[in-house]
């Protein structure tokens, strides 16, 4: 069962149109809300008049920022990862005084409609006084630059570094090749399929207020309403995660507007519902990534690399959202040794507010942007120092029994080797025949021909608790799973994580009935909801099966331990000389001395005949805590040709060989490359999201913001090798970002590759046409 | 966005320049305008009516004139906010006499920020550029009533003593419908190369008459 592609069980609802999402959910009574939203990217708000909005039809209530100050609730986000001397300033869920982008909420409209609710909101007048914007990551920190919070000098929200300068410094002085770039890595808008909903229930007569809402994390979420948005206590609130239409990241962050949909129920005793627009998700949906690097890398004469420099400014838009201090400092720096063994390393990231949307882990979190940098560094020191990219990496790769290695960034990388993942995508990808290809149009003339090579490695399977705790992060990153057998033998798994899109009801199934010997369909898996879990961190971070997969299998082995008991008492044998196999218990050496599952678990269950002292009942919840982070790993290949005349590229090969560790389901596994290779040649193509000078989003609709679609992508190859995780029970390392992380930097490679012969050293996503046209035409980056 | 150009009128800059300051003459001259008030001194508030692309709205606002200089120049400053989000513009008008006539030129920095940005900021250029020619069109209209009211012939028998003018009623402000049009023939010739424009405009009008023809069906049916 481990190990088999079979279909996700999941699926057969979701493709008919059954599946149950928080906008399909209905209550009697329930009212709509619909958000007024800040015009302005950066203004102070003088009154606002909600007068003609209160007598609309069908209008039940209008609020402001100041009914929310006038009730007894928080009425702020709060941020869930705090650094060294970083400023939070407070991010109320309705503005009073100032707006900070376009999108900030001001006001609510509830209405017996939705449709009434959005006429009325338009109703809603609120006066502006404009302020200046400010929409560059390195530019806020300019002086003169406008400030966006009176707590944050500068615009800056935290100013933070990793690694040893001195000896970095001192390893570029002595270095025999340095090579430097200036990098910027794209601003992203996550558009999940399902946009962000949220229906409360507040019940008065019983204090309790019950939540249905688009989270990757409902004990998270109940958490953060509970400390900071509502104030009611945490078990007065539950958390219930219908069917979730996909988040990247998306849905792992607190946002106002939910919180603001909770108010509204409990001012009015009746349950409200709110669903964002697409234009809504695109304003304030966290955004991914925006950074500016200044990045450096010195190689000795033999092309080895002795050291790597760094200075980001990352941005982190009006507010820290959630998790965003991580996103470019413990998920970034971290991960700038990649695959290579470094000696020396250092990194400073200053995250700077922007006027603009918050930004905030998306698929992949750091690391993409991390890859990014130390994929193109090693691409630039190739082609300065003469080498082939494929020799490049191979020379400075950890090698295979240097494991477990410590990076200078922190990280202590329990596992890998790389030279094997390298071999295997240049076979797969025909390496050879495309440099020789390309020698020939280069001779000859047509398309360009380019090849990028990108060497990833992510710390994933998020996180070991006090590490990520000394970091800075308000929660420990362990998962919980509860494993209940029935008397009949059958099971439901009470699991932590909260699938959106990533087919636990299936993995963890077959980990369970593979476990136990039982047929899968015995087995139902159950998440999303605070009242049935125990408690859970969420599904984010490539964590889901090897943090809460972890914990299952831990639970499955207590109930194995249980049943060896319940089983030696029923065969009269000792526990200790148990042993059980394929849905069996037996005495090692007889097999024929057995007992079934089912009689174990009926046993347990009637205690007739039973240990002494041993407790009736089969039911057993782990909470595990990793030992590390797991490090998957690989190396993608990415052809792209280029028109020379039009400057159109095109991908025309995807070659992948990834390490996840061993995998559960190899079908969902490709799912999660395919998809995660999607997204990524997606950033490295096409998508940008664009403020204008005055803040304003111009690629606010799916009409400006060009997301990837089938026809312009090619058949992926794809295979793996396995390198299990020494430090977890299954072996296991996640696989939900790999694509993502490894594919930007690769088809921007295989770009600057093709226009090398025209003198371009580099290009920034997204590569458009229009942008290789200049290029081709003036020989340097735009 | 910069909103820059220039028109040339048959009429002295004297009279173009009062023409400009006339609130009566800006409400018939700018499409889609609702209203129209002096509020101060060279202070008026007003509605307009805009559409950009697929958002519509109306926008409230006000318009400010200062540092004028009859009959040569002025500043302009305008801000307007609607459901869709806001326009505000900071710009000069100057005219210049030219061999009988005047030619205005304009120079304004507009800002445009919501949805009227997010979602119409590919048709916003085109529509400025309409609304800014209909505009100038009505104002040559509005001047030249304003200046040739003498054409109207004195009445028959009527005494030269005791003429009175008659009233020239002047032209009304464009229509909604035409200045929809004027909108899409800008973001025509922003789209389609000039080649095949005959080609968009003969399909555009077959499945016009095709989507009437049916509708008829549909409602006699």
């Amino acid at each position: 069962m481990i190990g088999s592609s079979i279909k996700r069980r999941e699926d057969p609802a979701l493709v008919t149109g059954k599946g149950k999402y928080t906008d399909d959910l209905a209550l009697p009574g329930m009212a709509h809300a619909a958000i007024v939203r800040s015009p302005y990217a950066h203004a102070t708000v003088g009154g606002v008049d909600v007068s003609a909005a209160a007598a609309a039809p069908g209008v039940a209530a209008v609020y402001t920022g100041a009914d929310v100050e006038a009730s007894d609730i928080g009425g702020v986000v709060p941020v869930g990862w705090l650094l060294p001397g970083i400023k939070t300033p407070a991010h109320p869920i309705l503005a009073t005084e100032r707006v900070r982008y376009v999108g900030d909420a001001v006001a609510v409209v509830v209405a017996e409609s939705a449709a009434a609710a959005a006429d009325a909101a338009e109703r809603v007048q609120v006066e502006y006084e404009p302020l200046p914007a400010v929409t560059d990551p390195r530019g806020a920190a300019d002086e003169g630059a406008p400030q966006v919070h009176d707590e944050a000098p500068g615009n800056v929200a935290f100013d933070w570094e990793l690694g040893d300068r001195a000896a970095t410094d001192a390893a570029f002085e002595g270095a025999a090749l340095t090579v430097k770039a200036d990098l910027r890595n794209n601003r992203l808008i996550p558009h999940a399929v399902e946009p962000r909903a949220c229906l409360a229930d507040w019940d008065g007569t019983r204090g309790e207020h019950t939540l249905r809402m688009t989270t990757q994390n409902p004990h998270l979420h109940r958490l953060l309403m509970t400390i900071a948005s509502l104030g009611l206590p945490e078990h007065k609130i539950r958390v219930i995660a219908p069917e979730v239409g996909g988040g990247f990241g998306s849905k792992i962050h607190h946002y106002p507007d939910e919180a603001i949909t909770a108010f509204c129920s409990m001012q009015l005793g009746r349950p409200v519902k709110w669903t964002a627009t697409r234009s809504e998700t695109n304003l304030t949906d966290a955004h991914g990534r925006d950074h500016r690097s200044l990045a450096e890398m010195a190689l000795d004469a033999e092309g080895r690399i002795v050291g790597v420099r760094v200075v980001t400014h990352a941005a982190m838009g009006a507010y820290l959202s959630t998790f965003a201090p991580a996103v470019p400092t413990y998920l970034y720096g971290t991960l700038l040794s990649g695959q290579y063994d470094i000696p020396a390393i250092w990194v400073r990231t200053v995250g700077t507010f922007t006027t603009t949307c918050p930004v905030d882990a998306y698929r992949g979190a750091g690391r993409p942007e991390a890859t990014y940098v130390i994929e193109r560094l090693i691409d630039l020191a190739a082609a300065e120092a003469g080498l082939d990219p494929a020799e490049m990496r191979r020379r400075n790769f950890i090698p295979a029994d240097a494991f477990p290695y410590q990076t200078q960034v922190a990280l202590a990388y329990d596992s890998g080797n790389y030279e094997p993942a390298l071999d295997r995508a240049l076979e797969l990808a025909d390496y050879a025949g495309l440099r020789r290809e390309q020698q020939r149009r280069r001779v000859e003339g047509g398309k360009l021909l380019g090849i990028g090579l990108s060497s990833y490695i992510e710390a994933c399977g998020i996180a070991p608790s006090a590490v990520v705790g000394s970091l800075g992060a308000q929660a420990g990153l362990w998962e919980s799973a509860k494993v209940r057998v029935h008397p009949s033998g059958s099971v439901t798994a009470y699991v932590g994580t909260s699938s959106h899109g990533q087919g636990h009801q299936t993995t963890f199934a077959q980990i369970v009935a593979d476990t136990l010997g039982i047929d899968i369909d015995q087995v139902d898996v159950i998440e999303g909801d605070t009242r049935e879990v125990q408690f859970g961190m969420g599904t984010y971070g490539s964590r889901s099966l090897a943090v809460g997969g972890s914990a299952l299998a831990r639970s499955l082995d207590k109930v194995i331990a249980k049943g060896k008991k319940i089983a030696a008492h029923l065969l009269e044998a000792a526990d200790e000389d148990m042993e059980f196999e394929d849905g069996s218990f037996f005495v090692r050496g007889a097999p024929s001395k057995a007992r079934a599952w089912g009689e174990v678990a009926l046993q347990a269950y009637l205690a007739h005949d039973y240990p002494e002292g041993l407790e009736p009942g089969l039911e057993e919840t782990s909470f595990y805590d990793p030992a590390n982070f797991t490090y998957p790993f690989g190396t993608h290949v990415a052809v792209v040709e280029i028109d020379p005349e039009t400057g159109e590229v095109e991908l025309v090969g995807y070659t992948a060989v990834d390490d996840c560790g061993n995998q559960i389901n190899p079908m969902i596994v490709a799912g999660q490359i395919h998809g995660g290779i999607a997204q990524g040649v997606g950033q490295a193509l096409w998508e940008n999201a664009v403020y204008d000078e005055n803040g304003q989003l111009l690629t606010a609709t799916l009409l400006d913001y060009a997301l990837p679609r089938a026809h312009k992508l090619v058949s992926y190859r794809l295979d793996h090798t396995v390198t299990p995780c020494p430090h977890n029970p299954l072996g296991v390392k996640g696989v939900g970002e790999a694509g993502t992380i490894a594919s930007p930097a690769a088809v921007a490679n295989a770009v600057v590759d093709a226009l090398r012969p025209y003198g371009v050293r580099h290009l920034d996503m997204p590569l458009t046409p229009e942008r290789i046209w200049r290029a081709l035409r003036n020989g340097e980056g735009s | 966005m910069k909103i820059e150009g220039e028109h040339r009128f048959e009429a002295a800059p004297e009279s173009v320049f009062e023409a400009l300051l006339d609130p009566e003459v800006l409400a018939r001259t700018l499409p889609g305008i609702q209203k129209l008030d002096r509020v101060g001194d060279n202070e008026y508030r007003g509605a307009l009516d805009i559409r950009v692309g697929p958002v519509q709205g109306r926008f409230q606002g006000k318009v400010s004139l200062s540092e004028i200089q009859p009959p040569e120049s002025y500043r302009l400053q305008m801000s307007g906010q609607g459901p869709h989000g806001f326009v505000n513009g900071d710009g000069a008008i100057r005219l210049e006499g030219d061999g009988g006539g005047t030619l205005l030129r304009y120079d304004v920095d507009a800002q445009v920020g919501g949805r009227i940005a997010g979602v119409g900021q590919r048709l916003l250029d085109s529509s400025a550029k309409a609304l800014t020619r209909q505009a100038l069109e009505g104002l040559e209209k509005q001047v030249a009533a304003r200046t040739r009211p003498a054409v109207a012939r004195p009445p028959e028998g009527a005494d030269d003593e005791t003429l009175e003018l008659p009233v020239v009623e002047p032209p009304p402000p464009p229509s909604q419908t035409e200045f929809a049009a004027a909108v899409a023939r800008n973001v025509l010739a922003d789209l389609v190369p000039p080649r095949h424009r005959p080609w968009v405009i003969g399909l555009a009008l077959v499945l016009y008459t095709a989507v009437v023809v049916l509708l008829t069906r549909a409602c006699s049916g």
